[in-house]
């Protein structure tokens, strides 16, 4: 076996775990804050602040008694939620959560991102489909038809930052900011896209106030309504993945990836400062270990040295991953307090909003995108060497990254 | 036997596999998820060929898009409660479609084994020989290929597939585009007709079920159109549209 397959092998567990237990726990917390909101208590029983909800709401599911309606297609009634869930978690696979922290990175990591969506969305129109009922069938209409108009305006915001750096890669992407594709003026653009992101990913997810696909009133619980059990479970495990694929997105598209740079007052020629590798200066500072640190690994004697560098993790790879994930926890607050704000639309004004209002202003956005790249090119292309007061990337650190 | 070439021999039985599926089965939406199968299958002998842009491209464009597309035309011309939809392929065409498909067999063949160069399938699998797949989707670090020449870049590279589609190919590409949106009219003209007729028939339906409280064949007898009252008016009007 060689060194990368045993990496991707060892990281994809240990994803999958971390993605199970955040989903658990992302459930806790969005019941928690939407009782704040609405001045409730929310889950406080179970163990010490309620701290064990989710461990008994997963009892509960999987212990449920599970019900199969007679008339449903059988195959593709077992397969739908596992394709909803499937696709959503293939998406955490394609995204680095730190430097060096990735199960792979992809060069066209943008578009499988988008494909691996569209994918997701196969789960939910059979889950409708198969169950053969009307109410489920009308829901997986509504977002098939929901999921093909929010994605257009969801690509067109991509393309935005993917114009700017020329690249589809996630690494580049999330260096706009510092790296030699920055020019001030890209603001103007990059700011409205992200906005427009944030709210394609909600329909594109089905959260409030997009959730018309289940929508209680009209169509009972929508595609799920026919699910019980941990097939039904499946679903909302899937919507949360999701969400919480599109925030890490986010934060790389749009709010500079897993990098952490602050302003510089002491040296005018160079404004911003890499500080992406916290720990490491940290551990430095405390006077622990010269040269920012030794990546940590399991005992070498235990495994051979062509495994070990895939199987370690760098002090810079631990304080991207803590900066990456404080960045997507602001962005997945952001959904939830939004799920309590706002209340859930029309059909026919989701619709309007998405083709007449989403898709025009996307397109003027990479209008705009691409006359800015072209009239305004960016700083770091017109003179090589000529550094000015322009934000550069800090070499050293980089140099850190290379070496371990 | 390397494992890209694993990933091509088992990539290739699920296509075919699904290929079949998709022509046998009696249910069209079975048929067009095993089109969905056939075409991840496809995108995954590109990725293998260290095409990684047109495996994307092959899933957003027509695993994603074109079969949702599909699947609500099929339900849309689909009653819910038809489970065996599809009628049996004519006689008369099995044998001829027998014959195309077994000449077609024979001429790809020719061409895989003969044809070209002299090289075996296990030289043709990757693009370069010696190039992983690691290689090709760039799983190790990634540079900043924003930067990198056009000709140091991967083979299948996004920015090249780009550049040389829109750049150097820049008229086929806009006349394909022209004869797809000359294929999308003729779609449009084609329904335009049906499409009055469709309304003619659901007002027609429409008047009959708000009359007499029952639902009747959708070509009433012509005794049916002289009831009186506005839906026969609009009963009559649809009729002489058609």
């Amino acid at each position: 076996m060689s060194p990368e397959l045993l990496t991707i092998i060892v990281r994809g567990g240990i994803f999958t775990l971390c993605l199970l237990t955040a989903f658990a726990y992302l459930t806790f917390i969005e019941r928690r804050m939407l009782a704040f909101f609405t001045w409730r208590v929310g889950p406080n029983r179970v163990g010490p602040w309620g701290l064990f909800q989710p461990v008994a709401d997963g009892v509960k599911t999987i212990l449920k008694q599970e019900m199969v309606p007679m008339k449903a297609d059988k195959v593709l009634y077992m397969m739908s939620p596992v394709i909803a869930f499937a696709a959503c978690f293939g998406m955490f696979g394609l995204i680095p959560v730190g430097e060096g922290v990735w199960m792979s990175n992809v060069p066209v990591a943008v578009l499988l991102l988008l494909g691996l969506s569209s994918l997701g969305a196969y789960g939910l129109i059979l889950a409708g489909w198969s169950s053969q009922s009307r109410y489920p069938f009308l829901g997986s209409l509504r977002t098939c038809a929901q999921v093909i108009s929010y994605e257009l305006a969801l690509g067109l915001t991509l393309l935005v930052p993917v114009i700017i750096t020329g690249s589809l890669s996630f690494n580049d992407i999330g260096n706009i900011y510092w790296g030699p594709h920055w020019n001030p003026l890209y603001l103007l653009v990059l700011l409205p896209a992200g906005l427009l992101f944030l709210v394609a990913a909600c329909a594109e997810t089905g959260r409030v106030p997009f959730d018309l696909p289940e929508c209680e009133a009209e169509i009972v619980a929508g595609y799920h309504t026919e699910y019980s059990s941990m097939k039904y479970a499946m679903f909302p495990m899937g919507e949360y993945i999701a969400m919480t694929a599109f925030s890490a997105i986010a934060v790389h598209m749009f709010l500079g990836g897993y990098h952490l740079y602050i302003p510089s007052s002491i040296d005018l020629t160079q404004p911003w400062i890499n500080i992406s590798n916290w720990v490491g200066l940290l551990v430095d500072k405390i006077g622990l270990s010269g040269a920012l640190a030794p990546p940590w690994g399991p005992p070498k004697w235990l495994v051979p040295e062509p495994y070990w560098a895939s199987l370690s993790l760098s002090p810079a790879g631990l304080s991207t991953t803590l900066t990456f994930l404080a960045k997507m926890a602001i962005l997945i607050l952001t959904f939830m307090w939004v799920r309590a704000t706002l209340p859930r639309m029309r059909y026919d004004q989701l619709m309007r909003f998405g083709w007449k209002l989403m898709l025009p202003v996307g397109l003027v956005l990479v209008f705009l995108t691409s006359v800015l790249v072209v009239f305004a090119p960016p700083a770091g292309s017109e003179a090589e060497d000529d550094y000015g007061s322009r934000p550069q990337p800090v070499v050293e650190v980089e140099d850190v990254y290379a070496s371990r | 036997m390397s494992g890209e070439s694993i990933i091509w021999w088992v990539m290739a039985a699920l296509a075919v596999a699904a290929a079949a599926g998709m022509v046998t089965s009696k249910n069209p939406v079975h048929s067009a998820l095993w089109l969905v199968v056939n075409f991840i299958g496809l995108a995954m002998i590109y990725l293998v060929l260290s095409a990684p842009m047109l495996f994307a491209v092959q899933l957003i464009v027509y695993a994603g898009a074109i079969m949702v597309l599909f699947l609500f035309v099929v339900w849309f011309f689909m009653s819910p409660r038809a489970r065996q939809f599809m009628r049996p392929p004519l006689r008369s065409q099995l044998l001829f479609g027998g014959v195309l498909s077994v000449l077609l067999l024979g001429l790809l063949a020719y061409a895989a084994f003969t044809g070209g160069s002299n090289m075996s399938f296990g030289e043709l699998l990757p693009a370069e020989p010696g190039q992983s797949v690691n290689e090709a989707m760039n799983l190790t670090r990634p540079e900043d290929t924003a930067s990198t020449p056009l000709e140091e870049l991967p083979m299948g590279h996004p920015r090249q597939v780009g550049t040389f589609m829109f750049s150097y190919h820049v008229l086929p590409f806009t006349l394909t585009s022209l004869v797809l949106l000359a294929a999308l009219l003729g779609a449009l003209m084609v329904a335009r007709d049906e499409l009055e007729e469709g309304i003619g028939n659901f007002k027609r339906y429409a008047a009959v079920v708000t009359r007499k409280r029952v639902i009747r064949p959708l070509k009433p007898a012509a005794g049916a159109a002289t009831a009186a009252g506005a839906d026969a008016e609009v009963t009559a009007k649809a009729e002489g549209q058609a």
